[in-house]
């Protein structure tokens, strides 16, 4: 756990070197939006930290769009 | 340079070189060995069938870019569908490209994992790739304009001298029978090159308005060349697949990197696939720039903010979670690549762009129509 939030830590000052000297001069909107990313950073890096297998992104696509990807290439599949 | 709203610009030639780097970047690792997966002996006439799809595609985000020349995709959207409706299509055009990315950075990873630096752990390739795609976006697409054409350049000289290098050990007659499961295959093909990554390149729309005024008139002739010669080296890289490896070549994965370990002339050039492994993931890095620089224009033009850097890193930082979380196993990861990806490319990304194309056009016959009554 130590080693993916030292990984996730180090990432993410990266990351963000590259706006810190901006953040003061964002307006109050802008800084809003920056802070909605909270949410999905949030989720995403206690799924990564504690090693879960919590609903992700691509579980979204395989349930509504890959239904269809499904049936599409299941016939594609199917020999004559 | 930048143009007089202060918004960097590229010549078209840069838009060029960005197009090969996105169309070459990662398909030409990834695509041989499910391509020959699906469509066996045949893949070559699923390429070739998906290529002339992809110019079909292309030339309805050309006469788009000609009708909205100077708003990017998806802000055009507005224009056509009203606000509410281009909103929506926008969001899932941003769930779209973080998929996207991260399925591309964690391509990389997997690629360094399975071959070259087995013990590594994967976070390292996907945490320097993501930082280092995020500084290139950062410093504007101009340099990213002039740094990839060493980077594709290199890229495409490798994928030539493997080609050239596999000449001797390759068998023509492996490229038969022809249509022996029917058309099926070839089908399953169209549909799986079709949609990584011709139908990608709609997302090329959201690049032409920072094409320089003076060059757009030639955009039409480069981005239709560019997606021949993109296709061409695809085609070359799948027949040198099918000729050398012959049955086992599509279960051989990273096809291009196999063929490279095969390649031994005289006692002196042998294990050059380490440099080939390099050069070849370098197009996934430049498509994962790419990618991301589109999913932070698409971003600032959603919330209107006024400096389109504000929420790079944390789109980047997403992505990079995103990869690392997304698949507990390779072959999730398979199955969301190879069946439900072109599915997501048809309908988020090809979908809306022909029904703005319709749209668009059939607002301007009307208007012209009218137009012709009164005068």
């Amino acid at each position: 756990m130590a080693e993916k939030i030292a990984v996730m830590v180090f990432v993410g000052i990266f990351l963000f070197a590259l706006i810190i000297r901006r953040i003061k001069r964002l307006h109050r909107r802008e800084r809003w939006i920056l802070l909605l990313y909270v949410i999905p950073i949030g989720y995403l890096s206690l799924m990564y930290a504690t090693n879960r297998d919590w609903p992700n992104l691509h579980d979204l696509a395989n349930l509504s769009i890959g239904e269809l990807a499904n049936i599409i290439v299941g016939w594609l599949k199917k020999q004559p | 340079m930048n143009n007089d709203t202060g918004k960097q610009t590229i010549s078209v030639g840069q838009l060029a070189i960005l197009f090969v780097s996105f169309m070459i970047g990662s398909s030409i690792v990834y695509i041989p060995n499910p391509m020959i997966q699906f469509a066996g002996n045949m893949a070559w006439l699923s390429l070739i069938a998906s290529t002339l799809m992809g110019i079909i595609l292309l030339s309805l985000a050309l006469y788009l870019f000609r009708c909205y020349p100077d708003v990017p995709y998806p802000e055009y959207l507005n224009q056509i569908f009203g606000r509410w409706i281009s909103s929506v299509f926008a969001i899932l055009l941003m769930l779209m490209l973080y998929l996207m990315l991260s399925y591309i950075v964690l391509g990389i990873g997997n690629f360094f994992v399975n071959t070259m630096m087995v013990e590594t752990p994967m976070y390292v390739f996907n945490g320097l790739t993501i930082i280092t795609a995020a500084y290139t976006v950062h410093a504007g697409i101009e340099v990213m304009g002039r740094m990839f054409f060493l980077l594709v350049s290199s890229m495409l000289a490798f994928v030539i001298l493997i080609d050239f290098m596999a000449a001797p050990i390759a068998r023509i007659e492996t490229l038969l029978p022809l249509f022996a499961d029917g058309m099926k295959p070839v089908l399953h093909g169209i549909y799986f090159s079709f949609g990584f990554p011709f139908a990608e390149l709609f997302l090329f729309s959201a690049i032409f308005p920072f094409v320089r005024k003076e060059s757009r008139p030639s955009v039409g002739k480069w981005m239709y060349a560019m997606t021949a010669i993109s296709g061409f080296f695809l085609l070359t890289v799948v027949l040198v697949t099918i000729m050398t490896l012959g049955p086992l070549a599509g279960d051989r994965k990273f096809s291009l990197y196999s063929v490279a370990r095969l390649i031994q002339i005289g006692q002196f050039i042998s294990g050059i696939e380490a440099v080939v492994g390099i050069a070849l993931i370098a197009g996934s890095f430049m498509k994962a720039t790419i990618v991301l620089f589109i999913l932070n224009q698409a971003t600032s033009k959603f919330f209107k903010l006024q400096d389109d850097k504000t929420v790079l890193p944390a789109i980047a930082f997403v992505a990079f979670l995103l990869s690392v979380t997304m698949f507990q196993k390779e072959s999730e990861f398979s199955y969301s690549v190879n069946d439900v990806w072109p599915m997501i490319t048809f309908t988020v990304g090809v979908g809306p762009m022909v029904l703005a194309a319709i749209i668009t056009f059939m607002k301007r016959w009307i208007s012209a129509r009218k137009q012709a009554r009164k005068s």
